[in-house]
Parts: structure tokens; sequence; C-alpha cells
């Protein structure tokens, strides 16, 4: 990153931009949790990252997720890559517009990644995901998400060590369906629990294994 | 046999992960286990003999993202 760079990211704790901006990242997912881990890892510094995703941007997610009206029918990994690029222009961004089935998590997943971000909303697709990467990126830290929806108190989201060389952000139980819904504020603040363990296993300052 | 299943003691009738995985009621699509810390994948739960003592450890997801 160009010098000039350097101020955007002067309120960051000491010592942690520098290391941030040599990081690559993946968020699985551009939803309600994949575009606010993707945000608060943009204005952290972070170098580069692969989001991948492969709906586009409906009225519905508006509600929590970090897109813009004039954005509906739009890619969201396409409408994420502009929003990112207003934040910090000299962030990397590698959007793969696919959905990620058991068939293709080999190429997408980069064993490149120095981080996974689980951000999936189907139960099904997160447990695949966490079971592809504690397999066979086993080296690579996974940030998986189980229950964040309704209206429960944000302090029953809490972050705990998984299996091997992942963590699990949530509360474990609140499924999204009809009756529970979504709302703003508890996912922003479950998607931020999550790019804030991410930012943290970055810096080597959780416990567990780093690449 | 006796297995220990998320950390907790329990008498169980059963051969395979996935028969112990069913009669426990997960939902074996979005469970994500573990026996004696080793990951299983999903589609080898079938074949995945238990022995007593084993120590299963399952973490079913919840839908939300």
């Amino acid at each position: 990153m160009e010098a000039t760079g350097k101020r955007y990211f002067s309120s960051n704790p000491p010592g942690t931009t520098e290391k941030l901006q040599t990081k690559h990242v993946l968020i699985a997912g551009a939803g309600g949790l994949g575009s606010n881990v993707a945000i608060a890892l943009a204005r952290a510094g972070i170098g580069s990252m692969t989001v991948v995703d492969y709906d586009k941007v409906e009225p519905s997610n508006l509600n929590r997720q970090q897109f813009f009206r004039d954005q509906i029918g739009m890619m969201k990994v396409d409408a994420l890559r502009m929003n990112l690029a207003r934040i910090n222009p000299d962030l990397k961004i590698k959007t793969v517009c696919e959905k990620i089935v058991p068939g293709n998590c080999d190429v997408i997943i980069s064993a490149s990644a120095e981080i996974i971000f689980e951000c999936f909303d189907n139960a099904e697709a997160k447990a695949m995901l966490a079971s592809f990467c504690l397999l066979k990126r086993a080296k690579i830290p996974l940030v998986t998400v189980s229950g964040l929806a309704g209206l429960g108190s944000c302090d029953s989201i809490k972050v705990r060590k998984g299996l091997r060389n992942s963590w699990i952000v949530g509360d474990g139980k609140a499924e999204m369906n009809p009756e529970n819904g979504t709302i703003s504020s508890r996912v922003a603040f479950a998607a931020a629990l999550q790019a804030h363990t991410g930012i943290r296993i970055l810096l080597g300052l959780e416990n567990g294994k780093v690449k | 046999m006796k297995i220990i299943l998320n950390g907790k003691s329990r008498k169980v009738g059963v051969k395979t992960l996935e028969e112990l995985m069913t009669q426990l009621k997960f939902d074996l699509e979005r469970t994500l286990v573990s026996v004696n810390g080793n990951v299983i994948d999903r589609k080898k739960f079938s074949e995945s003999v238990l022995s007593d003592g084993d120590k299963v450890e399952a973490f079913s997801f919840v839908g939300g993202g």
C-alpha cells in the first residue's frame, strides 16, 4: 500500500495495520454476515480478500445487508466490490460468482487463504463447508456462525472454539425462519464478532493454530 | 457399548456413526461430527463403525446469515 494510504488506518491499534495489510482472507457468502464482515475487514485495513456468492441483491436483503437500493438486481459480489472500493480503494478484491457446492470446494476454497469466514445462511451449506475446511484445509483457521436470528439479546451470541482450527460465533439456537426473522442489529453484531475473531486470529491473539 | 457424546457418557445400541446420529435425531446434513478428534466426512457416516469408549463430538448448525 502506498505511504499516503496509511493515514486512513492511523487510529488502528499500534502494530495492527502492517500485519493486516499482508493478509488474504476468504469470505464464503456475501449476505448479512459476509457483507458486514467484508466491510469490517476493509475498514481494518486487510490487504486482500476473495468474496464468493452467487446471489443478486434483493429488496428483502436491505434490512441487514450492506447494499443500497440502487444496487437491487446486481450480483452481490459486484455490488460489494463497489462498496468496498469506496471504503478502501487499496484493498485487493477477488470475486467469485458461483455457488459453493461439494464438487467445487477444492477449486474455490483456495489453499492460499490465511483465514476462511463461513458466511452462508443455509445450515446444510454451513455444515458442508465446515466439514470440507476441517478435512481439506485443516491448517487454515475457519470462523463459522450458527444462531443469529430473532430478537434475542446480543449477550447470548458468543464466540467459542470449535473442532480443531475452527471457531463458532452465535447463540447456537436462533434459526432464520419466518417466525424469528433477522434484524440488522443482531446480524451486524454476529458479523462484527466474526470479523473481530478473525482479526484476532490473524494477529496471533487467539489460541489455536495459525497458518 | 458406551460412547462419550459431547462430553457425556451414554450407553448406545448402534454400530455406525450414521445409526447413532439418526437414533439421537441429529439432522445429518447440518451436523459436523468428529470421532476421537477426527472429523468424519458426511459421506462416511454409514461406514464409520463405532467402538466402546469412542469420543464423539457433534455440532449442528442452524440457518441464518
